[in-house]
């Protein structure tokens, strides 16, 4: 956006608007905005539609046993150990920030391999709907061939980039 | 016969030019349609597309071979950007710049295909009138003019057509929404009887690749919701004057769609349908373009009108070039197939 004008202040709240993140007055002013500023609208509908295409599969959380899973693992050795006040209230913090750190990494490696919408690419729709029009004999034929074209080299490009 | 029926309804009511009328306009767009059938030729050609501020202009030369072979050889500059060639249902095309050569069945099955039929449909939702006569290329032409009829929603368009052989010299088309304008302009061309056979084949020692589509028929709408797994909504309203032409079921590897097309004779309106795994976005008050509860995304760079929404787990994208109300109408009326 070259010129954000009056969008000071609303640009940053996009993110969080397209998140569902705005509540109460701060959602209203956003909307209230967007329903004013093409700008702003356009911008909001890009971020959508990055965040679909990187959606994922979702990822299976962590078991509610999985810290204490590490926890027994920590005192595995079996001998009964006197436990400080220190480290009862930092055992089960130490715990909770390995499962933390468990789950993140699990976020982090899953796959997201195809998207989990199995959006269909803008390339394959331009193609499909310019291909009639390149086909008609009254349309500007050269000018949807191109579209197509491009469309096709796109398209081999992302399957080489997937192999 | 469709050619005189249409001529027969394009001249009850048609608005005539000033002009002296060489032909009636319907007959010229009939030539026009079968100019490429029997005339081969070569040209060079600029195509200026203008979009709000930016306008950007393409240069090609073309061969064509009648009846089907089309050499399209885009320029970038004085250097070869792009080759693009149609031959009897296949394309190829060949990319200099990677050195890429591509070969694809053709998109479009042959029997959809324009056909004279459609020019009966052209001339049921435009008007279509001779609006004058000018020389281009150094050829006689006369201009046709094509303007949607009241309550049809359609590109503006005007023709100039060469009455010796019927090419279309220059086309100018305006979107329903004034949004693009595209203008096609020949500078020079040649007819010829013939063109070697060897100007269509593709270059050698290039790195190749090959992208077929799979013939996929298009079917009933009763056969094609038995054969897709999910749910298929159809407008219950399509655009005035546009009727269901396909509806196919299309395999990209490990993603399937289907492909509904609406033609008025001239232009298509698409209408694509995915599953879709994500949730409805729903904006409760928002003073956004909703369908059914859902919001609706625009797509403001791409060559074309496009908006999407989700329901019933599904994702749908309307492609075409209507207004945005128009395009808002068409996904309202969106209903499951069948009730």
């Amino acid at each position: 956006m070259k010129n954000r004008g009056n969008c000071d202040g609303y640009w940053e709240m996009l993110n969080d608007y397209a998140d569902g993140r705005l509540h109460g007055h701060a959602s209203e002013k956003a909307e209230s905005h967007l329903a004013e500023c093409k700008q702003c609208r356009e911008a909001l509908a890009d971020i959508r539609s990055i965040r679909q295409g990187l959606v994922c599969e979702p990822v299976e959380k962590p078991s509610l046993d999985l810290w204490e899973e590490c926890y027994q693992r920590i005192g595995e050795d079996g001998t009964p150990r006197r436990v400080s006040k220190v480290a009862q209230v930092w055992k089960p913090a130490f715990g909770v920030a390995v499962a933390s750190i468990v789950a993140g990494l699990a976020l982090l490696l899953a796959p997201c391999g195809h998207p989990q919408a199995t959006e269909i690419p803008m390339c394959d729709l331009v193609m499909q709907h310019a291909g009639f029009a390149a086909s008609q004999p009254l349309s500007i034929s050269s000018h949807h061939v191109l579209l197509t074209a491009r469309c096709m080299e796109e398209k081999v490009r992302t399957d080489d980039d997937s192999e | 016969m469709a050619i005189c029926a249409a001529i027969g309804a394009a001249a009850s009511g048609q608005v005539q030019s000033a002009q002296a009328v060489t032909s009636h306009p319907a007959a010229l767009l009939a030539k026009a349609a079968k100019a490429t059938i029997t005339v081969s030729y070569t040209a060079s050609q600029t195509v200026t597309v203008s979009e709000g501020r930016s306008t950007r202009v393409e240069k090609l030369s073309i061969a064509h071979l009648s009846p089907d072979r089309t050499k399209w050889t885009y320029l970038s500059g004085n250097s070869v950007d792009r080759i693009v060639v149609d031959a009897a249902g296949s394309r190829w095309q060949y990319v200099p710049r990677t050195n890429q050569l591509i070969f694809s069945s053709a998109v479009v099955p042959q029997q959809e295909m324009w056909a004279e039929r459609d020019l009966g449909r052209v001339l049921a939702n435009y008007v279509v009138a001779q609006t004058g006569a000018e020389v281009v290329a150094g050829r006689k032409t006369a201009i046709v003019s094509v303007t949607p009829k009241r309550g049809h929603y359609g590109p503006t368009k005007r023709m100039w057509v060469d009455v010796a052989s019927g090419l279309i010299l220059r086309s100018e088309r305006v979107t329903a929404d004034k949004r693009i304008r595209v203008l096609m302009d020949i500078q020079s061309l040649k007819i010829v009887r013939s063109i070697p056979l060897s100007r269509f084949s593709p270059p050698s020692r290039v790195r190749k690749q090959t992208v077929m589509f799979e013939d996929s028929a298009s079917l009933p709408l009763s056969v094609l919701s038995r054969q897709w797994k999910h749910a298929v909504l159809v407008p219950k309203t399509p655009p005035s004057g546009y009727t269901l032409e396909s509806a196919r079921i299309i395999n990209r590897g490990n993603s399937s769609y289907i492909h509904l097309r609406y033609f008025d004779g001239l232009i298509s309106l698409s209408l694509f349908e995915e599953p879709s795994k994500v949730a409805d976005t729903h904006r409760n008050g928002a003073r956004m373009d909703m369908v059914h509860g859902s919001s609706v995304d625009w797509t403001s760079n791409a060559p074309f009108k496009l908006m999407s929404w989700r329901e019933r787990g599904v994702k749908l994208t309307l492609v075409g070039d209507m207004s945005r109300e128009c395009l808002l109408g068409v996904a309202n009326s969106v209903r499951l197939f069948g009730k």
